[in-house]
């Protein structure tokens, strides 16, 4: 049974590519055979992230007009070979995606894959409702601040308004919260939301903390997704999500302060 | 067309409608001429500079017609410098008697629509069922409780807005805005666990987020005397 899952946020900047590449990676590397979508019709990244923009010949709105084969359209990556990518048309505007369109695209994907891996673009307008809409399962990306956390909130009641199944009213869509650039330090400051905090207004279950990281920005440049940077905080965070998306049971991570090692205070290290 | 039409440059008049600040000057229905001057001596004394070309509407509430002494009221206010121009009337007869005065009728205000129907109430209350909720009411989403009462089992956030025609419930945090009795009933209430809302109302009356008290847990808002009264707890 293929999971449909969306990455959502309403707010923009807040994560949804970093999310959709580091764990459509995590799950492909985990031997699932996965495919990732960029709605964000009009405005690429995610082929930069995932470092193929130089291969692409097709998109998605050449798909759903009939213009090119899905398998034509699709890029295979080359880290990993169960990984499949399928690049937004950068020249198009939102509105070349159609809803018979998106789901006869979807339908075949459904036969060759597990994950499909949805990236929304910002917003709460016709791209970001079509990401959504055929979804099964949707993680919510949030920042620790008001402003996102709002966003983020809108975003949940269409999720549960405005979905395909809330239309045919079958299960709702199972939502999962994604707290990233999430800085222990700034929250004791006081600066910013705590995961406690962001938990009591979202009251959605909580699939991992991101922590904010120099290795996020450095490994969308590169064109490498975070989760393939084992070292990086972020990356190993992104792992953990990986896993509870495949129904491991994790602890959160770097989610309290570190005490800095006595002997670096010591030797100012 | 005028043979002079040329040399005039055309100008079109611009008819806008526009809300403007007047006074309503009413003259109890006991008071005669005399006894109106004499309060009108008296107004004068205290704000009389201020009241100086004030525009005013006249209005003789709780009489079934104007009284005939209309004309030599409208005389002594323009003695005093202020500047009736319309009055409140209902009758024909009593337009009329405005007109042949320069003035503009005005129709009489219907009273408040605030005021309870007890009729209204009483159906309401037994015939809908109350709403039931069950899930957090989200930022953008908007409920309203036609015909009865809303009980939501969850949290309200921020930027959601619930609405009933009778009592709110919330069993969890209100953040975002709560209004009862939108359809004017006036013992309607708010129950929330805590109050944390933006504006919270009851039969058309508000309150805003900076008003609320510092007790914001186990709420009942009721509307008392045309306020709003917020009752609460700080334990928690």
């Amino acid at each position: 049974m293929t999971r449909i899952i969306v990455v959502t946020s309403g707010k923009g900047g807040v994560g949804k590519t970093t999310t959709s590449a580091a764990i459509s990676m995590g799950l492909a590397k985990a031997g699932h055979k996965t495919v990732v979508i960029d709605f964000d019709i009009g405005l690429r990244n995610l082929d930069i992230v995932m470092d193929c923009e130089r291969r692409v010949v097709f998109d998605f709105v050449n798909v759903i007009q009939g213009d090119a084969r899905l398998n034509q359209a699709l890029i295979r990556d080359k880290r990993c070979d169960n990984l499949s990518i399928l690049p937004a048309s950068q020249t198009r505007d939102k509105e070349a995606l159609t809803r018979e369109g998106v789901a006869a695209v979807l339908e075949e994907l459904s036969k060759d894959h597990e994950y499909i891996i949805c990236d929304s673009p910002a917003g709460i307008e016709g791209g970001a409702m079509m990401a959504m809409y055929f979804a099964d399962e949707a993680i919510v990306v949030t920042n620790p601040e008001v402003s996102s956390v709002r966003d983020s909130d809108r975003i949940i009641g269409l999720l549960q308004s405005k979905s395909r199944r809330a239309e045919n009213n079958e299960p709702p869509i199972q939502e999962h919260l994604l707290i990233s650039r999430y800085d222990p330090e700034r929250v004791g400051r006081g600066d910013m939301l705590s995961i406690e905090d962001v938990e009591e207004i979202l009251a959605s279950p909580l699939i991992g903390v991101i922590p904010e990281s120099e290795a996020v920005l450095r490994s969308s440049n590169q064109g490498v997704p975070v989760i393939l940077d084992e070292d990086s905080h972020a990356g190993q965070a992104y792992a953990d999500v990986v896993a509870r998306l495949r129904g491991e049971d994790r602890p959160m991570r770097f989610t309290e302060l570190e005490r800095k090692n006595i002997l670096r205070r010591m030797f100012g290290g | 067309m005028r043979p002079d039409a040329k040399a005039v440059a055309p100008v079109s008049l611009n008819l806008k409608g526009s809300m403007t600040a007047h006074a309503l000057l009413q003259v109890p229905a006991e008071a005669d001429l005399q006894s109106a001057c004499q309060a009108l001596t008296t107004l004068l004394a205290e704000d009389g500079p201020a009241l100086q070309h004030t525009p005013c509407i006249l209005a003789f509430p709780e009489r079934d017609h104007l009284p005939d002494w209309l004309g030599d009221w409208v005389e002594q206010l323009r003695a005093a410098d202020l500047v009736p121009f319309a009055v409140q009337c209902g009758t024909e007869e009593d337009q009329q008697l405005t007109h042949s005065l320069g003035l503009a009728d005005m129709p009489v205000p219907e009273p408040s629509f605030r005021r309870p129907r007890p009729a209204h109430q009483a159906r309401m209350a037994a015939q809908v069922p109350p709403m039931v909720v069950r899930q957090q009411v989200r930022s953008g989403q908007q409920i309203y409780a036609q015909g009865g009462d809303l009980v939501i089992m969850a949290s309200v956030s921020a930027g959601a807005e619930v609405m009933a025609d009778g009592h709110i419930h919330i069993h969890g945090d209100l953040r975002g805005r709560a209004l009862a009795g939108v359809k004017g009933h006036q013992e309607a209430r708010i129950y929330c666990r805590r109050l944390d809302g933006e504006l919270v109302a009851i039969a058309g009356v508000y309150m805003m987020q900076e008003q609320f008290p510092e007790q914001r847990d186990q709420v009942e808002v009721s509307l008392e005397n045309d306020q709003l009264a917020i009752t609460g707890s700080t334990a928690r």
